[in-house]
């Protein structure tokens, strides 16, 4: 059997869809008249499309529907009543926390003790810059507090001796031994 | 096709989308979700044999058809509920939600069950007069097994223009503006999807005049 015309392939789908206007379907018509193939296409496409169809809706499907309208608007209602209590429900439970949190927060923030900046605040005071400069001066000219500290640490002995006994050693020695 | 098939297509096609029925549908949605529960029976009433249709293919037994009709229009006005469209924005289609929820629930309720139906509902040959069916028929009944099981195998986007047009008899622009897809669109794809059946249904009858050969053969 010769091919159908590829040209016609889409208008014989659609005229076995009865998708085709009044013109179209002439068209196509006066076209089969004449070619045995294309014939044979619309039979077998009609052919395929009638076993893919469904059968008509049966006695027992129009039973079954029957009335079904009302079931599905009750559980349409029963849905919303779901619905509405789960929000109602959600907003009691909003509030709930909501003073909740307002109830228990001060006792939280209480409860956590201050922290390191509040710690630091409270045990600082104001310096005493008279203290200080005279603790500094103790310390002598030319002398560090800290210097001192890590000197008495080393080895305990008193620098200010020390040196004044070697510059006696050095006057007493004669220049002219030298 | 039957008459009585033609007949119940041709009321489907009666409420076929168009810009009178959509505002009317958009009417009866608003009604009814302010309460007035007679918008919900004309809502149901102009939609649910097309509503049916769609979803019978993958439904096991009337009760499960049924069910899927009334799951189709509750998720269809709940979506309408959240968020029914401003003026403003794309024209509410009502019709076009919930066929596209039914076809959607259709598809995964069979897929869920593993259950989709390859055979009728009822009205087999057998289940009409009781006495055995004549070969002819039996072959007819084996081949309509074969092409609807194929049909659920298809593409997705093959199947759901195939069946929207075969089963709800929507028309291409119908079919289109359910699936959000183009006239044109429609068009290849049902064209591909009948294209696929009919290799299918060629294969098949070949296999059997080989089969009826070899039997004849001395």
């Amino acid at each position: 059997m010769t091919a159908p015309c590829r040209e016609w392939e889409q208008s014989l789908l659609e005229k076995v869809a009865g998708e085709l206007d009044a013109a179209a379907e002439l068209r196509v018509d006066g076209h089969l008249e004449s070619c045995a193939a294309c014939r044979a296409e619309a039979e077998a496409l009609r052919q395929v499309l009638s076993l893919a169809a469904l059968p008509p809706v049966t006695d027992a499907e129009r039973r079954a529907l029957a009335g079904s309208e009302r079931a599905a608007l009750a559980a349409w209602k029963r849905s919303v009543r779901r619905r509405r209590l789960f929000a109602a429900g959600a907003a009691v439970f909003a509030v709930a926390a909501a003073a909740l949190l307002v109830v228990i927060s001060p006792g939280l923030l209480r409860g956590s003790g201050p922290g390191p900046l509040a710690q630091a605040s409270s045990s600082w005071r104001v310096p005493d810059v008279d203290a200080d400069w005279s603790l500094a001066s103790a310390v002598g000219p030319g002398g560090d507090a800290t210097d001192e500290v890590s000197a008495d640490a080393d080895d305990g002995s008193d620098d200010s001796v020390s040196d004044d006994a070697l510059y006696a050693e050095l006057d007493a020695v004669d220049p002219e031994s030298l | 096709m039957s008459d009585e098939n033609h007949d119940a297509k041709s009321r489907l096609r009666v409420l076929a989308g168009g810009a009178a029925d959509r505002e009317r549908d958009a009417e009866l949605v608003r009604a009814f979700l302010v309460g007035d529960e007679d918008a919900f029976e004309e809502l149901w009433r102009r939609h649910e044999a097309t509503v049916h249709a769609v979803v019978r293919r993958y439904a096991r037994s009337p009760e499960d058809a049924r069910d899927l009709v009334q799951r189709a229009f509750i998720r269809a006005l709940s979506a309408s509920r959240r968020g029914f469209p401003s003026p403003s924005s794309k024209p509410f289609l009502f019709r076009a939600w919930v066929l596209r929820i039914a076809a959607n629930l259709g598809k995964n309720h069979a897929r869920d069950e593993a259950r989709w139906r390859t055979e009728p509902l009822d009205g087999s040959p057998e289940a009409v007069d009781g006495s055995p069916a004549p070969e002819d028929v039996l072959l007819r009944r084996e081949r309509e097994r074969l092409v609807r099981k194929a049909v659920l195998e298809l593409p997705r986007r093959q199947r759901e223009v195939l069946t929207l047009r075969l089963d709800a008899d929507l028309s291409f622009e119908e079919v289109a503006e359910v699936l959000g897809i183009t006239q044109n669109n429609a068009k290849v794809c049902f064209h591909h999807a009948t294209r696929r059946l009919r290799a299918l249904v060629t294969e098949a009858t070949e296999g059997d005049g080989e089969a009826a050969g070899r039997e004849n053969r001395p």
